[in-house]
């Protein structure tokens, strides 16, 4: 019952803030002349209606007197219902068979894949400092935090090693506009399926080659498996998944 | 250049076009059909999503198996709903792309329809979202990849603090709301792209959203065989510990994945943004007309209201008289909207060539190519006619148009020619003109094929003029055997030829045995008895 009344709280709440944003963007591009209908266009449709119907009865008129000729009241030829056949015969295999076919390799089965995925924040450029009691009182009342902590961070580097030969080296920056937020990391890489020596490094200090963190282990990789190379935050360790 | 690449694609289509009259008639032919018939496909697609919502399951681990139980379990309803579902949106893509081709290689997407070319671009953005995220609700091998690689499609933009692919790394990385929120997409796109198709069409004139009932039934019997025969099934349920190996892509939605796969997410946003600029921009592209529009002689409008009903592209408005005329409006032309056919010459009840005093002056004309100035060409070519010996057949006056067969080859001895913007645009005096003269013993009018006029309505609004069913009216005095109505493309020149000819002769011998009339002309789906 819980679930239920969330579910439909989940679609009722979008839809009543979207809904009037939406029916105000209809308002305004057209639906205003739909609902109040300009004088110009009421007579343009009256207008129209009145022509369809005197040419609807016109049209009954002629054929009764049997003068007026058109194709819409001819009737086609087996030859030509054959051929609408064939036609949608030839659209429907076209759409069917490209919905599903041919097939696409995308992945080579003998192979395994490695997604080196991590969010990690490197270390702050400025170490924190505690505030002088001159600082702190020069601050508003609210704002007195003791430590007084620089937002920039420096890049974080990753070095992926397999089987003692570079995989993949890169540096990521902070993420945000001061460069306070985590360096991502989000890397695709196929290997061969079999044993595997993997040794990742990890340096958040801004030191070229530094290894903060590292990782050294001998994985066997299925055919097909995906491999994670991530880092978990609140162990404070490379890990891989 | 862009004339170099539209001739042959022009007249390919126009023969693909003959063909396709022939199996399913002018007003049935799917060509001419393609912008109702993506109107009727998204309406199959919706009523058919209706009943696979209901089906449905939103969450990670019953989307699948609830996709599996309409297939396989209620294969004879949810099964085929689904494969409508998947099948009347394939369709649409394929309407919706040889729509965009047709108007590119006729030559209709600039001038007055810039609007619905415009607005075309984010329509095909609308639905390539609908349906991709529509696979990703199947929750199988190919939505797994779909999801993935759309992310990080994404993620190159580097808009996101981190890469929201990695809302995939993991089977439990994903969560029920996910699914929700996909349903809550996969319904909210779909609704703009409606949205998008009804601004589409917003300012196009009795806009035509439905196809014929016979060619409805068509497709929908089509699709449901076809979803009968060749049902919609699912790949293996997604396992994102596994990549997906072989996959059977929708290659009416999925194709861009693979240049994703191949070239990288910079090169397919360049390709993506770089053709979809490129499509908005293509109706000021050169070359460029810059004939002018058409223009109100306000001291002869009696605000009839003749010009407003006919326009094909609502470029009139009647408003309140600005003169001290004693009439209650008068008709305002929107220059943005004017497509220049002058259908509203031919409309205008003043539009006679019977004038004498202080030259031809109608209430609406086109500067650059004026009533008179069509009064002046027939009287030349009915001088023509008059000095020409006849070579056996009798002397005819054509009024053709410039995007139909081109009249100009016709002219010979016996045979006078006038090309028109657009045939609606020769009013009905003309022919009693032409024939009143002397010069001609009988009118050929001729235009694009039925049902594929350029100026959407010059053909019919012709018709209807002269069957006395439209104003303004052919008068009764005109004998209607010395006129022959002949639709025929570009193409179609040598059978227009041919049809002329004979009707010279027929002509001969109306007057030589006074013989009944020849059977309507191959070319006309709708002659004029």
């Amino acid at each position: 019952m819980e679930n239920t009344f969330t579910s439909v709280l989940f679609y009722l709440v979008p839809i009543l803030i979207f809904g009037p944003l939406f029916f105000m963007i209809l308002w305004f591009v057209g639906l205003r002349d739909i609902i109040i209908v300009p004088p110009a266009v009421k007579e343009q449709r009256r207008r129209e209606r009145e022509e369809a119907g005197k040419l609807a009865a016109l049209k009954v008129r002629k054929r009764r007197g049997g003068r007026f000729t058109t194709r819409e009241g001819a009737g086609l030829s087996p030859l030509a219902w054959t051929g609408q056949g064939v036609a949608y015969l030839l659209f429907a295999g076209l759409v069917g068979y490209l919905s599903s076919a041919p097939d696409y390799l995308y992945f080579d089965p003998g192979d395994a894949l490695i997604k080196l995925s991590l969010s990690h924040p490197g270390k702050r450029k400025v170490a924190c400092r505690r505030r002088t009691r001159k600082e702190l009182a020069e601050l508003p009342p609210n704002m007195r935090a003791p430590l007084k902590c620089p937002r920039e961070r420096w890049p974080v580097e990753i070095e992926l090693r397999l089987d003692g030969k570079v995989l993949y080296r890169g540096l990521r920056k902070p993420a945000g506009l001061a460069g306070d937020g985590a360096s991502s990391f989000y890397e695709k890489f196929p290997v061969a399926a079999g044993v595997h020596r993997f040794a990742v490094r990890l340096g958040e200090s801004g030191q070229a080659g530094g290894s903060d963190y590292v990782l050294d282990e001998e994985v066997r990789l299925a055919p097909s498996q995906v491999l994670i190379v991530g880092f978990r935050s609140d162990a404070g360790r490379l890990f891989l998944k | 250049m862009l004339k170099t690449i539209r001739h042959p694609l022009r007249t390919l289509l126009l023969h693909v076009e003959a063909v396709f009259d022939r199996a399913f008639g002018p007003h049935w032919n799917p060509i001419r059909q393609l912008g109702t018939l993506a109107f009727f496909l998204f309406w199959v697609c919706a009523v058919s999503g209706i009943y696979v919502f209901i089906l449905f399951e939103t969450t990670v681990a019953g989307a699948f198996a609830s996709v599996e139980y309409m297939t396989r379990e209620q294969w004879y309803l949810g099964g085929i709903m689904r494969s409508l579902h998947r099948y009347s949106s394939d369709a649409m893509v394929v309407v919706m792309v040889l729509h965009m081709g047709r108007e590119f290689v006729l030559d209709r997407y600039r001038g007055a329809r810039w609007f619905s070319w415009l607005i075309g671009v984010p329509t095909i953005w609308f639905l390539y979202m609908s349906g991709i995220s529509g696979y990703w609700l199947v929750w199988d091998q190919l939505a797994q990849y779909v999801a993935i690689a759309s992310m990080e499609w994404l993620d190159w933009l580097g808009i996101f603090g981190e890469p929201v692919a990695t809302n995939f790394l993991t089977p439990d990385s994903l969560s029920d709301r996910f699914f929700s929120l996909l349903v809550f997409i996969h319904i909210f796109v779909p609704l703009f792209l409606l949205f998008t198709m009804w601004i589409h069409v917003l300012r196009v004139t009795q806009p035509k959203i439905n196809p014929p009932r016979g060619l409805a039934a068509g497709t929908l019997v089509m699709l449901v065989a076809l979803s009968l025969v060749w049902p919609a099934v699912s790949h293996e349920p997604a396992d994102l510990a596994v990549v997906p190996a072989s996959l059977n892509l929708d290659w009416f939605y999925l194709p861009f994945y693979l240049l994703f796969d191949a070239w990288g997410g910079r090169t397919l946003w360049g390709l993506a943004v770089g053709v979809s600029v490129l499509l908005a921009a293509m109706p000021w592209l050169p070359p460029l007309r810059r004939s002018k529009a058409a223009r109100v002689a306000l001291d002869k409008c009696n605000g009839c209201r003749r010009c407003f009903a006919d326009c094909p592209f609502g470029a009139i408005t009647m408003e309140a008289r600005s003169d001290s005329l004693p009439f209650e409006q008068e008709a305002v032309v929107d220059t943005d909207a004017c497509a220049r056919c002058g259908i509203c010459v031919g409309a205008c009840p003043v539009s006679t060539p019977f004038q004498r005093a202080g030259g031809l002056v109608t209430a609406i004309d086109l500067p650059d190519f004026a009533l008179g100035h069509v009064r002046d060409l027939t009287e030349r070519g009915l001088r023509a006619l008059a000095s020409e010996p006849a070579d056996g057949g009798r002397r005819v006056m054509v009024f053709g148009c410039d995007h139909g067969a081109r009249v100009g080859d016709l002219e010979q001895s016996g045979v006078a020619v006038v090309s028109l913007p657009c045939i609606g645009m020769l009013p009905p005096s003309f022919i009693d003109y032409a024939l009143s003269r002397g010069a001609a013993d009988g009118v050929v009018i001729t235009g694009c094929r039925d049902g594929g006029c350029y100026q959407r309505f010059g053909v019919r609004w012709t018709q209807e003029r002269l069957e006395g069913m439209r104003d303004p009216y052919l008068r009764s005095r005109v004998p209607r055997q010395r006129i022959r109505t002949l639709w025929a493309a570009p193409t179609d020149a040598a059978k227009l030829e041919e049809e002329v000819q004979t009707f010279r002769f027929w002509l001969r011998g109306l007057e030589d045995d006074h013989s009944p009339p020849p059977p309507e002309a191959a070319l006309a789906p709708e002659s004029v008895e």
